[in-house]
Formats: structure tokens, sequence, C-alpha cells
């Protein structure tokens, strides 16, 4: 048999050439939902607009009420003013004016504080103050549960000297004062409202989105942490001069727990303690034929970075550093000046939001006992409220606002913090975190709606929902007020998850990747295919029409 | 009806008695609002022995980064070990730089200066010295470690002394070095970041107040378009220097004929002159830093951005990023705890026991041992 050279069978080249395309084009539709799911990015939705909401102007504006039992002593009942009934009422109304808040009476109307920025939160105090002249003084230990307080008022002849207020450290103020007078609600009034103006006002700046660079008390304070680890160091310049070491166990027993324990339900804290030798000071004193000086300028380069073991390895926790110095005997004494070149008498100061540090001579024996620890640690536990943001209770103003009356606090001297101060820092705490809970949640928002490429896990979603659910319930139970401390656990709760949520690991969008990229990729893979396709596919239709146009005429014909 | 009454005769009463205010001393008055419980903060502030710092910042941060390998990137290297030698000099602390190097030169075959690394050919300064605390190296400087340090999106096992643990009242220098071209600056030779990465990375710190000021520095090639993308809007308070404008070239020094290679970048050369001769705490601003910049010596146009800067030059201090300038405060005084001998020993707040955390943990590990030498 020759060989056949056989003319190629038209009809059938070009039945094979369309299925060859058809597969061609049917393969690339098949893989279309292919690639599709496949470059998919899992974004878990997230509820942007109830964020947005949170973050809309006055939705967190919230009235943070404090209730203050009056008691009048009964004993004296007939001094008092005619009105006394209302005497109470009176009271709230003015320190409620004085807060620029409406009574508590209408409650749903949202607080409008003068000259607020709109995006900001008002933060307002709102007094409830009830009367309990009635009750005859019958005690229902109303005071022990924070945020409510108790206003004794004594009456006094109005000539047996000056009006006396007392302040104690378990939520109850004694005023002593003359009944009779017009002006008891004006001086109850003015003591209620001064007791709280401070912190009020710590509400306003928190708020207000105005430059508080030199806010010391912000700078100062160390943000807020699940757990802080307090390091006690005792820094020995030279052990062979005295062989220091400490009763520090005892020390923080007596002196320091009693605080920790008290303010733990804000944070965890873990303590430890460390004694160091041969610590050597990064600066050279100023010699003084008697003493050796430190100035101001100087401390800032106290701290020996590169030797001292300080900085805590272990990443859970925010360090809080005391330091006692012991300097060696060549450079004793040795003395911090004030800037006026005056001894500094506590010789101690505080690095803001790190920790503080103490200098003291080397002791004459070689271990400092308790008692040689109580002034030490009594600057340590003031070092110690400065950085966490404890403030002293004080009547703002008073030596103006109520002139001729003289004032005592009562600090608490076993543990160190007074209920005041406790329950303030509860609610700043409180305030704060839910600021920033929304704040957090809000940058989240933003970010997860500027990355596109961004993949948002479920659990992202997960801690989102959280938060803001513990947002939303710390937000009713600071309207409420009924218990302070459940409206600083939702604070907590939804701060701990927003953040955990925006610093997630997962959550780095990597890298700009704009539109141009992805043709750059695609380009080299698609071109050099779909040229041939896509040319035969013309050619095709051209095909299909020619013939098309054959068949007409023939038709015609 | 009755409350309101008497609201209005006390106040009518109160009006009364203001009239003959000074003669009666146990009169007081209803303040109208809450500021007149705030005296002015002149009080206030002559109470702390006052010398936080005026920039308002308490802490300050260091990210050093040389981003290229290998031997023949020697300069980049000694310009970044420079920079740190800088600001460590000037009071930043170890655990507040982080140190990226992305090769090892100290420990290079052809380092014919076994374990040194110098930035001049007098080599009377040994930069590698007795303590340099490198916190990501090699293989670990990459693009996406760089970003996540910024933005503290780290594994929850890293520890802290390789995070950027900043606050919004951190000062924060950002130094880069490198082979870079327009908006991107190359790392390890293989990947690079983008000028929109970089000011995704700031505006993410400053969307979470993670800063309060940067400086960024960088020299490399086309360094000006790497700050480009920064804006008011996204990334305030950043002052930014770079070695040479869009579609310049940044240049070595000088070449060591031992080591065989470039020792040192032109721009950071002429900025250490500067730096150098500072101290502690020196009160030199910012504009006189730049002031000193000579394109004929750098051989390229310096790129300078204040316009995001939240202060003006001459206020800003070149230690308010080089230098640790801590603020501190001295003690006024002890919080008075009662004599441990005279009352009971501790005890639990008298109302309520912790609710969240009834045990403090109190541990000693090591108490008493740690011995440095």
């Amino acid at each position: 048999m020759g060989i056949q050279l056989e003319r190629p069978d038209l009809e059938n080249t070009a039945f094979t050439r369309r299925l060859i395309l058809l597969s061609v084009l049917g393969v690339f539709l098949l893989g279309l939902p292919i690639w599709w799911k496949t470059t998919e990015i899992h974004r878990a939705p997230l509820p942007f607009d109830e964020i947005r909401r949170w973050a809309g102007p006055g939705v967190l504006d919230a009235k943070v009420f404090v209730n203050i039992d009056l008691r009048v002593d009964s004993s004296d009942s007939e001094a008092l003013p005619p009105n006394s009934p209302s005497l109470a009422a009176t009271i709230e109304e003015r320190v409620n004016s004085i807060y620029g808040s409406v009574s508590g009476s209408d409650l749903g109307r949202p607080t409008q504080a003068a000259n607020q920025p709109s995006e900001a939160a008002s933060i307002a105090l709102a007094f409830r103050i009830q009367d309990h002249i009635a009750d005859g003084g019958s005690g229902t230990k109303k005071d022990e549960e924070p945020g409510n307080y108790e206003v004794h008022v004594t009456c006094k002849a109005p000539e047996s000297g000056e009006d006396v207020v007392s302040v104690s450290a378990s939520r109850i103020v004694d005023i002593t004062t003359t009944c009779a007078s017009d002006q008891l609600p004006n001086r109850i009034a003015v003591v209620i409202a001064g007791l709280f103006a401070d912190e009020q006002k710590k509400y306003l700046a928190s708020s207000s989105k105005e430059d508080n660079a030199h806010d010391h008390d912000n700078m100062r304070m160390v943000k807020y942490a699940p757990e802080y680890q307090v390091t006690f160091s005792l820094l020995n310049g030279d052990p062979t001069d005295a062989n220091v070491s400490w009763d520090i166990q005892n020390g923080i027993d007596y002196f320091i727990l009693p605080f920790l324990n008290t303010i733990s339900k804000l944070s965890n804290f873990s303590v430890s303690s460390q004694i160091q030798h041969y610590a050597a000071l990064p600066i050279e004193p100023e010699v003084y034929p008697s003493s050796f000086c430190l100035r101001p300028h100087m401390l800032p380069h106290f701290i020996n970075s590169a030797e001292w073991n300080l900085a805590s390895t272990v990443a859970k926790g925010t360090p809080l550093n005391f330091v006692l110095y012991i300097p060696p005997k060549s450079q004793t004494p040795l003395v911090l000046l004030r800037s006026d070149g005056q001894p500094h008498p506590t010789n101690a100061f505080l690095i803001p939001r790190w920790g503080g540090i103490v200098v003291r001579d080397p002791p004459t024996s070689d271990r400092l006992s308790l008692d040689d620890l109580h002034p030490i640690m009594e600057i340590f536990l003031a070092q110690l409220r400065g950085l966490l943001g404890v403030k002293e209770t004080r009547i703002s103003n008073a030596g103006v606002l109520l002139e001729g009356t003289s004032i005592t606090y009562e600090s608490e001297r076993n543990i160190g913090v007074t209920a005041w101060e406790h329950d303030r820092l509860i609610r700043e705490r409180t305030v704060q975190n839910l600021v920033d809970a929304v704040t957090t949640l809000n940058s989240l928002g933003k970010l997860i709606e500027a990355g596109e490429n961004m993949i948002v896990l479920d659990e992202i979603r997960t801690k989102v929902l959280t938060s803001l659910t513990s947002i939303h319930h710390c937000h009713k139970a600071l309207q409420n007020s009924s218990n302070p401390t459940l409206a600083y656990s939702h604070s907590r709760t939804a701060i701990l998850n927003a953040e955990s949520a925006f610093f997630d690991p997962t959550m780095v969008s990597m890298l700009y990747f704009p539109d141009e990229h992805k043709y750059a990729i695609y380009m080299p893979l698609f071109v050099p295919v779909c040229v041939p396709v896509l040319a035969t596919v013309l050619k095709e239709i051209k095909g299909w029409r020619s013939k098309r146009k054959e068949k007409g005429k023939k038709k015609a014909e | 009806m009755l409350k309101h009454a008497v609201i209005l005769l006390l106040g009518l009463c109160l009006s009364l008695a203001h009239a003959d205010a000074p003669a009666n001393t146990s009169l007081v008055q209803l303040p109208a609002s809450l500021d007149e419980f705030w005296p002015l903060p002149a009080a206030d502030e002559a109470a702390i022995d006052g010398f936080f710092s005026k920039s308002g910042h308490t802490n300050n941060w260091a990210v050093l980064v040389c981003t290229s390998r290998f031997w023949f990137n020697y300069r980049h290297i000694a310009n970044t070990l420079s920079i740190y030698r800088t600001v460590k000099r000037l009071g930043i602390p170890d655990s507040n730089i982080i140190l990226m190097l992305s090769d090892d030169m100290a420990c290079n075959p052809r380092n014919r200066f076994v374990a040194t690394v110098y930035n001049h050919m007098n080599r009377f300064l040994d930069l590698y010295g007795s303590n340099v605390e490198v916190d990501y190296r090699g293989y670990d400087v990459t693009v996406e470690n760089f970003i996540r340090l910024l933005t503290d999106r780290v594994d929850p096992n890293v520890p802290r002394s390789k995070r950027l643990l900043t606050d919004d009242r951190s000062n924060i220098l950002v130094y880069m070095t490198g082979h870079g071209g327009e908006e991107f600056l190359k790392f390890q030779d293989s990947e690079e970041i983008g000028s929109y990465d970089l000011c995704d990375a700031f505006a993410q710190m400053w969307e979470k107040k993670r800063y309060h000021e940067i400086f960024f520095m960088i020299d490399t090639c086309q360094a000006a378009s790497m700050y480009k993308q920064f804006s008011k809007e996204k990334t305030p308070n950043i002052i930014a220097a770079a070695s040479s404008m869009t579609g310049q070239n940044s240049y070595s020094h000088h070449t060591d004929s031992e080591l065989g290679v470039a020792v040192i970048d032109r721009f950071t050369f002429y900025n250490l002159e500067t730096l150098e001769r500072l101290k502690r705490g020196d009160q030199a601003s910012m504009k006189q830093l730049f002031s000193t910049y000579d394109s004929y010596l750098i051989a390229s146009n310096p790129g300078i951005r204040d316009d995001l800067a939240a202060r003006t030059l001459e206020n800003t201090l070149v230690t308010d990023f080089f230098g640790g300038v801590q603020n501190v405060e001295l003690t006024p005084s002890g919080y008075t705890l009662d004599n441990p001998t005279i009352r009971s020993p501790p005890t639990t707040y008298p109302t309520k026991q912790p609710i969240h955390n009834p045990v403090t943990r109190h541990t000693f590990a090591s108490a008493e041992q740690t011995h440095t030498v």
C-alpha cells in the first residue's frame, strides 16, 4: 500500500478546531469558580455599624451616679431650718446644677456638658442625695459599698468656733456647722461638689481632644494593664563597705501587700525582689566638702540601664520598678538636691511610667530591719500610688470656697488607700477603659475596611462581639451605678478583648498590594494562552458570519 | 411646688446675704460652675519640682534597621551601629533600642579585623565593642518582622526586649539604611518595603496612640521618596530626614583599603559629625542639625520634611529623639503608714476580699541571689 496523501477533510478539521476551542473555553469557565474560591480571603463579617455607632457623638455620654446619704444629727433637729425635709433635695439640685447635669429625675435626657466637642464622650458625675433624717441615724451600712457615701451633719451653736469638715477614710464626711443658718444647703453642696470636682475635671480632660501634653498626672500614670510586675531592687554600690540585705518579705507584707490586695480588683500584681551588688552609678555626683550631690538635671541618667539588670524578660505584665540605691562609702553622704539647691528631704524621685528610686546611705547594721524599711516603704508606696494614678481626696479650692472652715482628711494608715481614692480609681479606670475600648474597636474597624486583602479570622469576630457586648453592659452599669465594680469588670473585658483583637498577630495586612501588581502576576500567565484562543474565536466568528452570508445569498438566488 | 418655692426663697436669702458678704465669714457662696473648683494650674505646677520635659514625652525609643546583607554592604551595618552607639551614649537604654542587623559583619570570614566593625579607616572606634544587643539578626530582619514590630502585632511568645512597647508619650527614632529605589527599600536582597507599607505602619501606630513624635531618618538611594506617603491626617507628628531626593543616589563616604570595602555612608557620616559632639541633655535643636547638611559633601540633596511636625524645628531638640531624656519628679513625701509594731499583722481590706484575684502572687524567685559583678 502506497502512502496516500489525502486531502484534509476540511469539514472534519473545522470540527476538531471548534472542539479544541470549546474545551479550552470550557476549562476557563470551569476554572473560574475554582480560581475565585481558592483566592478568596476569609473575612469574618464584623458589625461595623455598631462599632461606628459607639464612636458617634453623644453615644458614650454617661452619667456616673454617686449616691449620698445625708444624715443630720437628729438630737438637735429643732435647730434645723423649717425646710429641713427637703434639705437633701435642695442640696441634690444645687450640686447637680454645679455639675451642669440634669437632676436625677429625668434620666432619659442626654447630658449636655458645656463646650464639649461633639465626637468626644462626655462623662458627667451626677449625684443622688437622700435624706436620712427620718431614719434617726439607724445605720443601714450603705457606705460600705463603693459609690455610696454618707454625709453626717452635726449641728452646733453659731458661736461655738469655726465649722469643721472631716473626711474619713471610709466614705463618710462629717460636717459640724450651724444648722439653723440658711447657708446649710450651700455649705453641704460645696463640700460634696468639691470632693468630686477634681475627678470630674479629669473626665472632661480625657474626653476632650485638646492637648494635654503637660498634664503631669497623665504623664506619670502607667497605662492600664491587666497585670503589673512590681519589682523591688536593692542596689548596693559596694558590698565591701556594707554587705546590705533587707527584710523585704516582711516589708512587702506589711506595707505594700495590703495596698495591692485592696486594688487587686483593678489588675493583677505580681511582686518580686532582688539584691544586686557592685551597682555603679552611670553619673558622677558633684563633690562638696562634706557630701556628694545629685542635681535634678542629672537624675534622668541615674539608672544604669546597661549594667543594672532591672528589665524583666517576662513578656506579660507591665513592669514597675522600685529601687533602693545604697551608694559606696566613698560617695556618701549622697544627697539629692532640689532645683533651688536645697537638699531634698525624702532623697527619692520618681520616673514617670517606670518606677521610683530611693537613695539611702549605707546603714549601720548590715540588715535593714522592718523598722528601717518603714520610711523607705512609705516612699515606695507614695510612688506606687502616683504611678497607678491614685489621687488624694481633697475638696478642690477649699481655701477660697470654704473660707474659715477647718478641714481634715483621714488617711488610711494601714492599707495606704482610702475608700474614696479606691472608688475614684475604679470609676476613672472604668471610664478610661470604656473610652479606650471604643477607640480601639473603631481603629480596628478602620484598619479592616482599609485593608481589603486582610484576613479576618472568626476569633477576631468573637473578640469584637464580646467587647461590644461588654461595652454595652458597662455603659448600662455605669448609668445605673448600683455596682461600680460590675461596671469596672465589664470595662475590663471590653478593653482586653478589643486590644487583643487589635494586636492579634494575624491582623498584619501583608504589604501594600495594589491591583496593578495583580495584573503583573496574571499577565505573563494568561496573555500567551489567551492570544491564540482569542484569535481562533475571532476566526471562527468570521467564518461563521461569511458562511451565513453565503447561505443567505444562496437562498436569495 | 413647695421645693421650688423653697429654692426661690433660699436664693433670695442668698442674694440678700451676698450684699454684706465681707462682714460674714461663715457665708458660703454657691459656685456657679465647676470652674470655680479648679484653681489656676500655676499652683499645681509649682508643687512639683518641675522638670517634666517640655516636649511632653516621657520615654525615648529607637528602631535602627540595616536592611542589606553581604560583605560589600559593610557600610550599612557600620551606619546602623554608629547610630546605635550614639543613641546609647546619649542615654537611651538598651531595653528601648530595637536593633535590626541583617548580617553579621564582625564575624564575616572576609573581615580582616575579626569581631570588629569600624566606621572609619583610622579604626579608632570599634562599634561592635563590648556591649551590643542585637534584637533582630540575620534572616530575622524581614519586612514582616519590621511591620510586626512597629504595629506590635507579635506572637505572644516574643520577649519584651524584641517589642516596641511604646505609648502616647514615646518619642521614637526610626533609622533605616540599605539599598532602595523610588518608594521602596530592599530587605535582605529578597523583598522590599514600600513607602505605602511604611506609612501604613506609622498610621496604625498613631491610630493606637503608640507614639508621641517620630523622627524618621533614612540613608539610601532616593531616600526622600520613602516618606512621600506620610500625611497630616494619617501620620502626624513626624519629622523626616533623608539622604537624597527622589531620583538621586546616595553615596558612601570612604573606603578602608585594608578591609576593601566602604565603611560608612556620607549622609550618616556627616550626621555623626554633629551627633558625636552632643552631650547628654544637649540643647541643640533639630534646625541646627539640619543646617549642618552640606549637599556638596553629602553628594546629594538631603530631604527634610517638617510639615507634619507638631513643633517647629527650632523648638525640637536633637536629644528629644537621639537622647534618652527621661523626666523625673522628686517625690515630695511618703505616704504615712502606721508602724508595724503597733498594729496587727497585715489584714485584708475591711469590706471585701478582692473579687477577681483572691491571691496576689508573691514570688521571690532567686531573691537575694542575683549578684552582678
